[in-house]
C-alpha cells in the first residue's frame, strides 16, 4: 500500500473517532444509529427475510436514507454496516467519487477488488465505533488474546472480527489475527509489534493455512458452525517459517454460520513493541491492511 | 445565473451564491459550523465537501442542496452489491420512490 493510501486509511479512521467524540461518545457502546438520527437520516432496518446487500446510503437532495440489513440477526455485524453508511456519509471526496459512478456505487463484501472509497468507509466505522483512546484503555485492563477481544466487541456492541483487529492496530503488544475457511487463509492482519518479531513472509488470500491446530479446527465444519472456541501452542516457525522460534499462544474460534474461523496469535510473555528500529515501509508490505469483510 | 452543473465545479458554486448573499467566508463558516478555513479550501478546490458539508452549507445558505450542487442530487451506494437480489432491489426501489417522491412534492 501506498503512503498516500495509509494516509487516507489513518485520516479516515481518526474522523471516525472524531465524529463519536462531536456526538459526545466518551465511553463505550458509540450508537451509529443515534448519530445517524441527529443527522437527520432517515434509518431503515431492511427485514430479516430480504437478503442481499448488507448496506445501502441514498442521497436525494437534502434527504439521505440509510438501510441496514437485519438477515444475521447479529448486532455487531448490523451496527459496523450503519458505521460504514455513515462514513460515506461524513467522508470527504465521496459524493464526487458515489456520483462518478454514475450515482450507483459498486462495492463488494470480500473488498479483495474493493474501491478505495469502501476501504476507507470501514476504516471510519472501525474508528467511529472503537475509537484508539478507548480500546487502548479498555486493552489496559484486558487479558492479551481472545478474551480481551471478545470482551471488546462486547463492550463496543462490535462483532469479534471487527475489534480484533482494532485490538491489534491499538495493541503495543504482539498480535496476529488470521481469518480462515477450510484450509485458505481468507485475509490476515498483524500488529506492528507482531511485524517486529522476524522477517515476516507476505500473505495472499487462498494461501494455504499451514499445519497448524487451526487447520485441524477447519477440518470439522461442526467446529465452525457451533463457534467452539480452543486454544494451545504454537511458534512462529510454525505458521510461518520464520528462522525464530518463538513460541505463541494460538487461539482459535468459529464463526458460525459465517463458515470462516478466526485465530489470534499472541503471547503475554512477548515484550511490547521489541523492533521500534525497524523500517516501517518494508514492514507495511509483509502485512496485509486490514479488512472489515462482512463484519465477521 | 448560477450554471455550474457538476460536482466538480461545486467550488466555483459556493463561491458564487455565497458572494450572492454578501456573505463572507468567515460569516458562512460560523453559519454552517465549520472552520473559517475550510470555505476557502471548498472554493479553492483544494479540498472535497462531504455529503454532510453540502447539507449544512446548503442549509445555512438556505438553499437545497440540488441548488448548491447545480443539478438534481441522487446518489446511491450499496454495500456488497454484488449479493443485491431481485427483493433487494425492490426494497430499495421503494425507498428511492418515496424520496423522490418527496422531493417533486416540494
Amino acid at each position: 500500500m501506498s503512503t498516500v493510501g495509509k494516509f487516507r486509511l489513518q485520516m479516515a479512521t481518526q474522523l471516525g473517532e472524531k465524529v463519536a467524540k462531536d456526538f459526545g461518545f466518551t465511553q463505550f457502546h458509540i450508537d451509529p444509529l443515534l448519530i445517524a438520527r441527529e443527522k437527520g437520516i432517515e434509518v431503515f432496518a431492511k427485514p430479516a427475510d430480504i437478503k442481499g446487500v448488507s448496506g445501502v446510503i441514498i442521497f436525494v437532495n437534502d434527504q439521505v436514507s440509510l438501510i441496514y440489513s437485519t438477515e444475521h440477526n447479529n448486532r455487531g455485524f448490523e451496527n459496523f454496516s450503519i458505521a460504514h453508511e455513515l462514513g460515506h456519509y461524513f467522508l470527504p471526496g465521496h459524493p464526487e467519487e458515489i456520483k462518478a459512478t454514475g450515482g450507483q456505487h459498486i462495492s463488494r463484501a470480500d473488498f479483495t477488488q474493493g474501491s478505495s472509497i469502501e476501504i476507507e468507509a470501514d476504516h471510519f466505522a472501525s474508528g467511529l465505533l472503537m475509537p484508539s483512546s478507548l480500546v487502548t484503555g479498555f486493552l489496559d485492563d484486558a487479558q492479551v488474546g481472545i478474551e480481551g477481544i471478545l470482551a471488546l466487541a462486547e463492550a463496543a456492541h462490535s462483532s469479534a472480527t471487527a475489534a480484533a483487529i482494532r485490538a491489534a492496530q491499538c495493541s503495543p503488544y504482539p498480535v496476529a489475527i488470521i481469518v480462515s475457511q477450510r484450509d485458505t487463509i481468507a485475509y490476515a492482519f498483524f500488529s506492528e509489534g507482531f511485524k517486529g518479531l522476524d522477517s515476516l513472509p507476505f500473505i495472499r488470500r487462498g494461501h494455504p493455512l499451514p499445519p497448524s491446530m487451526t487447520r485441524t479446527f477447519n477440518a470439522k465444519p461442526d467446529n465452525v458452525l457451533r463457534a467452539e472456541k480452543i486454544c494451545g501452542e504454537t511458534s512462529l516457525y510454525d505458521w510461518f517459517g520464520c528462522t525464530k522460534r518463538i513460541t505463541l499462544d494460538e487461539e482459535v474460534l468459529g464463526l458460525g454460520a459465517y463458515g470462516y474461523t478466526l485465530t489470534i496469535l499472541s503471547s503475554e510473555d512477548l515484550p511490547k513493541d521489541i523492533d521500534e528500529g525497524s523500517d516501517e515501509d518494508a514492514q507495511l508490505e509483509r502485512s496485509w491492511d486490514p479488512k472489515f469483510a462482512y463484519n465477521r | 445565473m448560477e450554471s455550474s452543473t457538476k460536482i466538480g465545479s461545486f467550488a466555483v458554486r459556493l463561491r458564487e451564491i455565497r458572494e450572492k448573499r454578501e456573505l463572507s467566508q468567515s460569516a458562512l463558516a460560523r453559519l454552517s459550523g465549520m472552520q473559517p478555513s475550510a470555505i476557502a479550501h471548498f472554493e479553492a478546490g483544494r479540498r472535497k465537501p462531504s455529503f454532510d458539508n453540502i447539507r449544512e452549507l446548503a442549509k445555512a445558505l438556505h438553499i437545497t442542496t440540488d441548488h448548491l450542487m447545480g443539478e438534481k442530487v441522487s446518489a446511491t451506494a450499496f454495500r456488497n452489491e454484488s449479493e443485491l437480489t431481485t427483493r433487494d432491489r425492490d426494497y430499495v426501489q421503494g425507498i428511492i420512490d418515496m424520496m423522490l417522491a418527496k422531493r417533486d412534492n416540494r
